[in-house]
């Protein structure tokens, strides 16, 4: 076995630390073991074989990860009066699957990159417009946290960023609706597609001249 | 991906209809599952090992498989474990080749007649 491979197994079972605890208990170990018979298989075929399987695991890694954690949850939620009426009165978490997944995925995304930056420079959202033309101030909208405070070329990054991690998000939504098409219920497709216009509209807002028009006329 | 159907009498998934049959002709580890499941699908089906134990764990619950130590095989010092049909697996597994015959049948009908 080469160090690769023992990289990557090891780091194989650090992930899988990521499963509740249940699962893990129960299926860690095996699954460990066959990701390491694959990896081997794999590497009769050289390193890039390898790669190609240790990347198309890690693809699907997360969606397992927090389908078993719903899992988990639902089974938890049975176990309950409570969750029992729930269900019995129709209140599915598979309802919820695909909108739950889509907006977990855009909300720590977007915290990570864009909420948690802003505060961390004591900055709130600007357009770009504002940024290049430096007309931030107490006076402009929505409320800068004061002109005695340099803008920082980081915000400024980030501030033009915001609207391409928004399309981002729209397409990371749009990928997971393509992924699970044939499997969503008419009214989850709708839910997706939602999901894609609620979080690209903030982009074409903020982008597209008739929105930044209509954003102008709005707020002056 | 597996999903607990509502109704028992509901088509099975591919992947379902497959990971069922490759158990079929007698009990396997999981890795035999997936070699097994890519042949049956002649490569179309290409577990990852989290959809594949993922997919076991619902079979599971839904009392299609049963989960066995093989003292015949050891592995890292402890016997394997290895999966093998339940009754009720084979019997929905046996409803579902049905189905599909009836569905093979009744195409190869029409389209006979049509050509006819």
């Amino acid at each position: 076995m080469t160090p690769f491979i023992n990289r990557l197994n090891w780091s194989y079972r650090q992930l899988l630390r990521l499963y509740p605890p249940r699962f893990r208990a129960t299926f860690s170990e095996e699954m460990a073991a066959v990701f390491g018979e694959k990896l081997n298989e794999n590497g009769r075929y050289g390193n890039g074989a390898i790669l190609a399987f240790a990347l198309a695991e890690l693809r699907d890694l997360p969606l397992q990860v927090i389908r078993e954690h719903l899992h988990e949850r639902r089974r938890r939620l049975l176990a309950t009066n409570t969750g029992v009426i729930v269900m019995e009165l129709g209140l599915s978490l598979k309802i919820f699957r695909f909108f739950g997944i889509s907006l977990f995925v855009i909300l720590t995304v977007f915290t990570v990159m864009v909420v948690l930056p802003f505060f961390a420079l004591g900055l709130q959202s600007q357009t770009p417009m504002e940024v290049i033309s430096g007309s931030l101030g107490p006076e402009a909208w929505p409320p800068y946290s004061g002109s005695a405070n340099p803008l920082p070329d980081a915000a400024v990054f980030i501030l033009l960023g915001a609207p391409i991690w928004n399309a981002v998000f729209g397409l990371i939504v749009l990928l997971m609706l393509a992924w699970f098409w044939k499997r969503l219920l008419p009214r989850h497709r709708l839910l997706g597609f939602a999901g894609v216009v609620a979080a690209v509209t903030p982009t074409l807002f903020i982008l597209l001249p008739v929105g930044y028009s209509i954003r102008l006329w709005w707020f002056n | 991906m597996i999903d607990r159907p509502s109704d028992p009498s509901a088509p099975l998934t591919e992947a379902t209809f497959f990971i069922l049959l490759s158990l079929a002709p007698a009990p396997q580890h999981g890795y035999g599952i997936m070699k097994e499941v890519e042949v049956l699908s002649e490569g179309r089906i290409r577990f990852s090992t989290g959809t594949l134990y993922g997919a076991l764990k619902r079979l599971l619950e839904q009392d299609w498989i049963e989960r066995f130590d093989n003292p015949d095989a050891v592995e890292s010092g402890r016997p394997r474990k290895e999966y093998r049909l339940t009754d009720l697996g084979r019997r929905i597994l046996s409803a579902e080749a049905a189905r599909l015959e009836s569905l093979v049948a009744a195409s190869r009908l029409r389209l006979r007649g049509n050509e006819g």
